[in-house]
């Protein structure tokens, strides 16, 4: 069949039973999308089994190849899930066709809930980690492929690793907030929990992180999350404050080191310590200036 | 495209209008719902988007076609217990559908407490601790589910169950200092569609906080409009018409509507009015906030459904004489 695969489906001999149905837009249509012959062709007779619910190997030919045309056709997507499970179809040849799409398209929505259903059904997740690794070596923040993994993670207990391939991540670039996250996620999450030790050397890690690139948003965000994570406060520990008195002074005036003190100000209610803060901050961050009025207005 | 026509203050002719609603008729299942065109299953963001649209066109010719019945019984099909909702059968979920529900569902008077069931629970959980939401619990705060989550927090009418001191800090940082521009997530890259998801959120969050705190309507203002405005102007334009992402990218339908949408929300200020408990327009003495000319004033639009205020009025007057069948 593979080299039939340029030819239109209604001069494919295995197709010649089946009669095509074009697609019903009504008389005069508006915003009308213009189609390829291609496409048409192809839809056509998707149209047409779609009227017998027919799920034999022909009809995974058709959805692959109109899946190819249109990586976010969620009804063929849907029919094509529907035809594998109930056929019982090669589950891994189906990873491989869902690796190919997302390569294609990394984007799409349904490539990746197609794998999600393939693997619930193989419960099988042994390649899944490395899949998306290739995956986030493409492009280190796909949203999909980072909510894919927790749902691998969580669901097949692969939490051993998971901090330390957050590490690598970081160490590929610190700015990676989807890394930060995961991170976060884990330590939340895993079964084994965390211990003030846990806690301390995190704190002490985002630190480090910032100080490779203090205007980084992300590290302070975290550090912000795994105190409270902690059920601690930021002056729980001094080395936060030290860093954030460090990086506000010397003439650097790092807004993050600075709204980290007003954080802490406010959480003693110092107000005039606050209004101060603020009123540096809506210099030094004059994008934000309303928020830091509001900030200061907010002190009671 | 109906509301971009919209923001432009293009009328919609009666051809037009009756063409949209014919074209529409074509993606309405029987099972419930619309889908992204003919022949296609019904999913909850084209269903979000086709009630908006014939919410636009606002004619007895669009309301009558909406199967409602059917509506509920397929949207009851996509609940899940955690609270949200497939975006087709057998499809993914996430808190869009939450969103595209709600909306809908408010829109036609079809509001039932079975669909609202957990739903805010599955919001509260999927705020991260950067404060902004994810699109299901753990994973990373972004701002299209931002959008979503509150706005479905505000149908929902448990905005206080979110951590909005949190959430005002992450908003506001995800306003580029030298863009101008929001990014959708940290250190990620500008895009004029986030001038809606994020800049939209706004309106929602300052009723939010008026609301929480008792402050004055309209007291409470947070993001910097005219630089956004700045940011839609200079760079989000195209040079042939539509609107786009950024400088280097071409304009697209999408693009097209929520920049203009960003653009309405920055020079438009809006206020919780407790007596019809709505978000109002509330541009006040000091009137809408327009950067350059004065004709790029566009009208305002609805915070939650982004579609023109009347719209939203008339569609809900309307069905509120009709009850659901079922």
């Amino acid at each position: 069949m593979s080299n039939d695969s340029e030819k239109p489906f209604s001069a494919r001999p295995e197709w010649a039973d089946v009669t095509p149905v074009s697609q019903d837009d009504g008389p005069s249509p508006l915003v009308p999308i213009a189609y390829s012959s291609a496409y048409s062709d192809a839809m056509s007779y998707f149209r047409a089994i779609l009227q017998t619910n027919e799920y034999s190997p022909r009809v995974l030919d058709l959805t692959a190849h109109i899946i190819r045309l249109n990586p976010s056709h969620y009804s063929v997507w849907k029919y094509r899930q529907d035809a594998v499970i109930a056929r019982d179809a090669d589950l891994l040849k189906e990873l491989e066709f869902v690796e190919e799409m997302a390569e294609d398209q990394p984007k799409s929505y349904q490539t990746w809930h197609y794998r999600q259903a393939i693997i619930r059904k193989l419960g099988d997740a042994s390649r899944e980690v490395e899949f998306i690794n290739r995956m986030l070596h493409i492009d280190s923040k796909n949203y999909h492929a980072w909510s894919y993994r927790q749902w691998v993670i969580s669901t097949f207990d692969l939490w051993d690793g998971e901090m330390a391939d957050t590490n690598r991540f970081l160490d590929m670039d610190v700015r990676n907030n989807s890394a930060w996250n995961q991170r976060y996620w884990v330590l939340k999450n895993r079964p084994s929990g965390f211990t003030d030790e846990d806690i301390a050397a995190e704190v002490k890690y985002a630190l480090e992180m910032i100080y490779l690139a203090p205007r980084n948003e992300s590290p302070w965000a975290y550090l912000r999350g795994i105190v409270a994570l902690g059920g601690k406060t930021l002056d729980d520990f001094p080395s936060v404050e030290e860093t954030c008195k460090d990086l506000s002074d010397k003439g650097q005036s790092i807004p993050h080191a600075l709204a980290m003190l007003l954080d802490m100000k406010v959480a003693v209610k110092d107000v005039d310590e606050c209004r101060r803060i603020c009123a540096i901050l809506e210099e030094n961050d004059p994008i934000r200036q309303k928020y830091w009025k509001y900030r200061a207005e907010s002190v009671k | 495209m109906l509301h971009g026509l919209d923001l432009l203050d293009e009328p919609l002719s009666q051809e037009v209008a009756s063409r949209a609603v014919k074209t529409l008729a074509r993606c309405q299942n029987s099972t419930g719902g619309f889908g992204g065109g003919p022949g296609q299953i019904s999913h909850v963001a084209t269903t979000y988007a086709a009630v908006n649209a014939l919410a636009i066109v606002g004619t007895q010719e669009a309301y009558d076609l909406i199967d409602r019945s059917a509506l509920l019984d397929w949207l009851r099909r996509l609940k899940q217990a955690d609270g949200s909702f497939l975006m087709h059968e057998g499809g993914e979920l996430d808190v869009r559908g939450i969103y595209c529900v709600l909306a809908t569902v408010k829109l036609l008077n079809i509001v039932s407490p079975d669909l609202a069931a957990n739903s805010e629970q599955f919001i509260a959980c999927s705020q991260t601790y950067e404060g902004g939401i994810g699109g299901i619990p753990g994973v990373e705060a972004h701002g299209g589910y931002t959008f979503c989550a509150f706005a479905a927090m505000e149908l929902l009418g448990k905005t206080e169950l979110l951590d909005l001191d949190k959430l005002s800090r992450w908003l506001c940082f995800r306003q580029l200092a030298v863009e101008k521009g929001f990014q959708g997530r940290t250190n990620k890259l500008v895009d004029g569609c986030y001038s809606f998801w994020q800049g939209g959120a706004f309106p929602l969050l300052e009723c939010a906080l008026a609301r929480r705190d008792g402050d004055e309507a309209g007291k409470v203002d947070l993001f910097n409009r005219e630089a956004l405005q700045e940011y839609i102007l200079i760079c989000c334009q195209g040079e042939r018409g539509g609107l786009k992402d950024k400088p280097d990218k071409n304009p697209d339908y999408y693009h097209t509507c929520y920049v203009l949408s960003g653009l309405s929300i920055a020079q438009h200020r809006y206020a919780w009015d407790p007596v019809q408990e709505d978000i109002i327009v509330a541009d006040g003495e000091r009137g809408p906030v327009v950067v350059g000319n004065g004709q790029n004033l566009l009208p305002a639009t609805h915070p939650v459904h982004n579609i023109l205020p009347r719209h939203v009025t008339r569609i809900r007057a309307h069905f509120a004489q009709e009850l659901p069948d079922a």
